[in-house]
């Protein structure tokens, strides 16, 4: 079969998608107060020093996911179970995304449905997309790049056109302020959203345009980091420190506000749909990244067969893994502080130093 | 379907006697053939004796399907070895008659030498005329089919305000010579084939050499040979027959019955394949907004055809998702609808006794059977069914409290932008997604639109027309190729071709920098 | 390879669809659309009676129907203790399943804002359904639901019309501004006190739920704006009318335009004067545990009427007239300001900015904000231009008459 391949703006529109996923509407870096925007643009840089050691290890290795360079790098002996222990993170993770859309869509507009049937429906939809392929995928994601980009313009715009932002609420941060918006953005806002796109590792050997790598990822990076900041910063405007950090769903509850001319009121459905897209395409990664990598670890070379299984585990775990959505939320916080930061940061950061090391002293055969 | 694999063995009147040699009697020949053909009536056969020996000589040829003056000067040009002019013998053996007329009688220069009597029946069939010499084991055909034609007229389905007015026949002569008058370089190459066991369909492959991918147009003989089918009446056999995913909705290649259509893509590095007997030639590699694009486009000014082109999709999406937004709006997102509107919905809605979704149903079911029965009938009536279903239907459906208006509104208007989709097979498939999506509307409200709409653009991603990807050049995204998408740039500025038909020759115009 | 799994995926697809069998579809003539929503105190018991106002759809007339003669709106109300059990116990009187997405307007009851509204708002946030958008208004010396049974002529649905009422006179008046329910609960969550519009029944209110009543061109009933309820934890403590009405919002800076009827320097006349922007500018600092409120005021208008002999053409006329005008703004914030300190109630997020701009400071004084703010000082700036004097400079009377 032909390898399939993906260009550069695929890749730049995949990472703008995941990284937009969940992000843009569940309310990020609670701790960090009226200054929420500041910390999601304060963790930039380091969001790209990780991506550039993603880049510099796809560099290396331009035909291996991540377990197959962890094997290379760490020995088979060491490298094989640490890889192996990948594969629940990132399906934990997909079903937390999953768990949050199911959740917003029921606390807002379908509070009479099953969860189990939203969820059913979304992983369907995922293993759909997971079949056809990653070619498949990268195409779909152009095509709601441009989509949610333009409903992203038209919320922004209906929000301010309705007079609803107030800047008092944004500034003046004080110096106090500052470093509270540095200690949420390292490590949390760091890890979520900017770590996660670890799980392109695994996307990265399908990529053409091996040089452009760094450029194309960084850029991706500048522009999500860019519209998450203006989007947070908007929805903090709008609802004020206290009403953004009680309600689950920021974005949402900014949107029910607008009314323009009496007449453009409650675009919730905006915001349902951004979310259903975002988490579409961010689970689908994570469960593509968790199949590749189970693919490559049990050398199974029908990757479909996998789909299907993992499918089901997300949608399983979705709602076997907490009791209700503040469980869920709590889950969420040890989550990003204890584990999340292993496969995302301490492992790359790991790989990229023995590698140097065995480099330097020329320990690879 | 009567479409067979290869490998099945061989049956029915095509594939007998194909091994068996002519025989040297002229007698049993046309004997062969007369029984062959059932002893049809309109098969001719003329008996001629050479002056000298009396060899006999017969024409044969079909009388519907031929030109009566072709024949005869066909005849006429092969019979003339009876004055071969000063100084040269008469030839008197067979042999020497024959060879005689194989070398002199050029008067169509489609000769063709025939050792089978299967050959001889197809040549028959196709309208040639068919010399046969006693004692000569080969016979001799010249073409000479015409006969009744329908002449050139104005394109029915692809109607333009401004533009050539041509549109093509049933005569696949005719039809290449449409395109070969628009196109006058060397490099519009024909290939010839014949394809359908039963109906031996002639069928023309044409392609500008050097524009259009070699790559491809290799691929795209190969799976022309590899089909096996008994009858191909209608370019939609061979359409279907070369679709890739024979499941999908979508319309992978494009038909169109303007040759100024023809040469615009061949000149774009596409691939035509126009096929005897059908107005309707076959574009291909052709992806999603082929469809969505016409001739015209290029003819009206660029920002014009610019605000049609979006329009277009406006209404595509209008006629894929409206029904189905309605009805989800209505039944679980009533808090979308401002306040006041709702109220007026609300007060339309008393008394109907049935569903939303029934009611948008029930309305887009009796649309489509208006449209159905309006299709079918002669023109006249036609029009008279559209407006006794439209108007008075519709209006006494409302007056009756069975329908509310504004679902009549909804339901006509997708109608209406159903027909602004340029490629009739098209608007056909988004007719038939419209009911899937509004099922998907009626249970799930909006998440089920969204999430049915995700799969259905990841389906359109899967699919390829002839290698290239469907929804290029948005997916994959192609920066250079936008111009002509979505937006139609001056033709001024339109200076290379697309990208994703792997043309070789990139420019159209000399860039600033060459002239 | 894949169609066989194609062919699962539309099985287990087909079999989803049909399991779910539409939970949250809701046919619109399955809905009573409930247009307002009235709360009040049961007298002598710790209940809230809900009254909603329903929009009856037989009577709004459309080309299928024209209407069935009957007013637009029914009222039904029903007691509990809660906002919610109120809300579903309504289902015993209602036909239909009722709907709060289109609640226009909360109207609360005299005396239950005199108990308090702290608590009354949280369903409005926490349900999805009840949308946060909706305008508040105390009903004031009279019951919540006597406001929702006014019919109202023009408007069938009498909320949408007082809904228009409010945004139309904050936007030419400015004694009141759309208050809603986002808002209260910004308010009340953050530092400072609430101020909510009033509205008073002229007439009688039995009168007014008539149909009768609407069938003289000289309207009787209805109801009017009548001046901000001042709230002060969320306990209604005082009205505001008129000027002090006026001077609140523009301290909060929410005049649009309003009209100022100005002593015509050197004569006993008055001249309207019409502001046609106005833009408030709030510091507050603490100086030694008493806090400054440096309000500056930029305003213009236009001159509409002059009631007496005036000639516009003299600059000095112009600039005495600017000067009166900015008089009259002085004192109507003055008045608004000391009754606030009187009630010792912050009404003008005096606090808030003084938490977002000096949060030390606020440290210091948060836990007896009220009496710090009681006592502190007013520090008034404001600019007043007069932009134009219409279409004639002098009043077509002569100075002698």
């Amino acid at each position: 079969m032909r390898k399939e391949a993906i260009g550069p703006f695929q890749l730049f529109a995949m990472i703008v998608l995941f990284e937009l996923g969940t992000a843009l509407v569940v309310p990020i870096g609670l701790e960090s107060g009226h200054a929420v925007w500041l910390a999601i643009l304060l963790a930039l840089p380091g969001g790209i020093i990780l991506v550039l050691i993603y880049g510099y290890l796809y560099k290396q290795f331009p035909d291996l996911t991540i377990s197959g360079y962890m094997r290379r790098i760490l020995g088979r002996a060491a490298g094989w179970p640490l890889a192996l222990l990948i594969v629940p993170v990132f399906l934990y993770n997909g079903s937390r995304n999953l768990r949050e859309a199911g959740d917003l869509l029921i606390s807002a507009s379908y509070d009479k449905t099953p969860v189990i049937i939203i969820n059913s429906i979304m992983v369907i939809a995922v293993m759909y997309i997971l079949y056809m392929g990653i070619e498949v995928f990268a195409r779909t994601a152009e095509i709601y790049f441009i989509v949610v980009v333009i409903m992203g313009l038209i919320c922004a715009f209906v929000v301010i056109a309705a007079g609803l932002v107030k800047l008092d609420n944004l500034f003046p941060v004080l110096p106090g302020q500052w470093l509270e918006a540095l200690q949420s953005a390292y490590p949390n806002i760091l890890i979520f959203p900017y770590g996660e796109l670890v799980c392109f590792t695994t996307i990265l050997p399908h990529f053409t345009a091996k040089r452009k790598v760094n450029g194309v990822a960084v850029a991706a990076l500048v522009l999500s980091s860019l519209m998450l900041g203006f989007t947070h910063a908007l929805e903090m405007s709008v609802l004020g420190p206290d009403i953004y950090s009680r309600t689950t769903f920021p974005m949402f509850t900014t949107i029910t506000l607008v009314n323009v001319a009496n007449f453009i009121q409650r675009l919730d459905a905006f915001v349902i749909l951004t979310l259903i897209f975002g988490v579409f395409f961010k689970m689908s990664i994570y469960c593509y990244a968790a199949v590749s990598i189970t693919a490559d670890l049990f050398r199974i070379k029908d990757t479909h067969r996998l789909v299907l299984p993992v499918g089901v585990v997300v949608l399983l775990s979705s709602f076997v893994s907490a009791e209700d959505y503040p469980a869920h939320m709590a889950d969420g916080i040890v989550f990003l502080e204890k584990i999340l930061p292993i496969p995302c940061a301490v492992i790359p950061i790991l790989l990229y130093v023995v590698h140097r090391l065995r480099l330097r002293f020329k320990l690879y055969r | 379907m009567p479409i067979r694999k290869a490998a099945n063995k061989p049956e029915g009147n095509g594939d007998r006697g194909k091994q068996s040699p002519l025989s040297a009697a002229l007698e049993d020949t046309v004997e062969q053939v007369r029984s062959r053909l059932g002893n049809s009536p309109d098969l001719v056969i003329r008996n001629y004796k050479s002056i000298i020996n009396e060899v006999p000589i017969a024409a044969l040829y079909i009388n519907a399907i031929t030109d009566k003056n072709l024949v005869d000067a066909f005849v006429e040009q092969a019979m003339a070895f009876e004055f071969p002019g000063e100084g040269v013998a008469i030839p008197s053996a067979p042999e020497d008659i024959y060879s005689y007329m194989k070398d002199k009688a050029v008067s169509t220069g489609k000769e063709k030498v025939i050792e089978d009597l299967n050959s001889l029946l197809e040549a028959l069939l196709s309208g040639d005329t068919v010399l046969l010499v006693d004692g000569i084991a080969e016979a001799l055909s010249g073409m000479t089919s015409g006969g009744e034609s329908r002449a050139i007229s104005e394109a029915a389905t692809q109607v333009s305000i401004r533009g050539s007015k041509e549109a093509f026949t049933e005569g696949l002569g005719t039809n290449i010579a449409l395109v070969r008058r628009r196109i006058k370089s060397p490099d519009l190459w024909l290939e010839t084939m014949t394809v359908g066991r039963v109906t031996r369909t002639d069928m023309t492959m044409m392609y500008m050499h050097g524009l259009a991918d070699e790559g491809a147009v290799q691929n795209l003989r190969d799976k022309l040979k590899a089909i096996d089918a008994d009858s191909i009446l209608e370019s939609g056999y061979i359409e279907q027959l070369l679709e890739e995913n024979r499941f999908s909705p979508f319309p992978t290649l494009y038909n169109t019955e303007r040759p100024d259509s023809v040469a615009g893509n061949l000149l774009e590095g596409r691939i035509a394949l126009l096929i005897d007997g059908t107005p309707f030639a076959l574009i291909l590699p052709a992806t999603f907004f082929v469809f969505m694009h016409t001739v015209e486009d290029y003819y009206q000014r660029y920002d014009i055809s610019t605000m049609i082109r979006v329009l277009r999709l406006i209404c595509l999406v209008i006629s894929l998702f409206g029904p189905a937004i309605f009805v989800a709006a209505l039944n679980f997102h009533q808090e979308m609808i401002p306040t006041p509107l709702l109220i007026n919905l609300a007060s339309q809605r008393e008394g109907v006794p049935f569903p939303t979704f029934i009611e948008a149903l029930m309305m887009e079911f009796t649309f489509e059977i208006i449209r159905e029965a309006g299709i079918r009938m002669p023109s006249p009536i036609g029009q008279t069914v559209s407006i006794i279903g439209g108007l008075v239907l519709g209006q006494a459906a409302v007056q009756a409290g069975i329908v509310s208006p504004a679902m009549v509104i909804v339901v006509s208007l997708t109608g209406i932008c159903s027909f602004t989709t340029p490629a009739f097979n098209m608007a056909l498939s988004i007719r038939v997604l419209r009911f899937g999506i509004m099922f998907a509307g009626a249970f799930m409200g909006l998440y089920g639109i969204a999430i049915v709409g995700l799969m259905l653009v990841a389906h359109m991603c899967s699919l390829r027309s002839l290698g290239v990807p469907y929804m290029s050049p948005i997916a994959p995204f192609a920066p250079g190729d936008q111009k002509d998408v979505l937006v139609r740039i001056p033709l001024h500025f339109m200076k290379t071709r697309p990208r994703l038909t792997r043309n070789k020759q990139g420019k159209r115009q000399p860039g600033p920098d060459a002239s | 390879m894949s169609s066989r799994w194609i062919r699962l995926l539309a099985a287990l697809l087909a079999m989803s669809t049909a399991l779910t069998g539409c939970y949250n579809s809701r046919e619109l003539n399955e809905l009573a659309i409930v247009s307002g929503i009235g709360i009040d105190l049961v007298p002598g018991k710790q209940e809230y009676k809900v009254s909603f106002q329903i929009v009856n759809p037989n009577s709004t007339p459309t080309t299928v129907s024209p209407g069935s003669g009957l007013p637009a709106i029914i009222v039904i109300s029903a007691t509990d203790d809660t906002v919610f059990g109120a809300l579903r116990k309504a289902s015993k009187r209602a036909t239909r399943q009722l709907f709060f997405a289109h609640a226009q307007m909360v109207a609360i009851g005299e005396p239950l804002a005199r108990q308090g509204i702290n608590h009354v708002f949280d369903i409005f946030e926490r349900s999805h359904e009840l949308r946060l958008n909706s305008a508040v208004l105390v009903a004031r010396d009279t019951s919540a639901e006597a406001l929702l049974k006014l019919l109202s002529p023009i408007e069938s649905i009498s909320t949408l019309g007082i809904v228009n009422k409010v945004r139309n006179t904050s936007n030419v008046w400015g004694e009141n501004r759309t208050i809603d329910v986002f808002e209260i609960i910004s308010e009340i969550a953050g530092v400072g006190e609430i101020t909510v519009n009033g509205l008073r029944i002229p007439g009688d209110p039995e009168e007014g739920s008539k149909k009768s009543s609407l069938e003289q061109s000289g309207f009787k009933g209805g109801n009017i704006m009548s001046g901000l309820a001042v709230l002060k934890d969320g306990k209604l403590i005082g009205w505001m009318d008129g000027s002090e009405a006026r001077g609140t919002q523009w301290v909060l800076n929410r005049i649009n335009e309003t009209s100022v009827n100005v002593d015509v320097p050197g004569s006993s006349a008055k001249a309207a004067v019409n502001i046609f922007h106005s833009r408030t500018n709030v510091k507050v600092k603490l100086i030694e545990e008493v806090p400054v409120f440096h309000v500056s005021i930029h305003e213009e208008g236009i001159v509409n009427e002059a009631g007496g002999f005036i000639d516009f053409s003299i600059k000095e006329t112009r600039d005495q007239l600017e000067e009166e005008l900015k008089a009259r703004t002085i004192e109507e914030v003055r008045q608004a300001v000391e009754r606030a300190q009187g009630m010792k109630s912050d009404i003008f997020n005096f606090g808030n900015e003084l938490k977002r701009t000096h949060p030390q400071d606020w440290e210091k004084v948060k836990d007896r904000w009220d009496s710090v703010f009681a006592k502190g000082k007013l520090d008034l700036h404001v600019e007043s231009y007069i932009r134009s004097t219409g279409m004639r400079t002098k009043t077509y009377t002569n100075p002698e008459q």
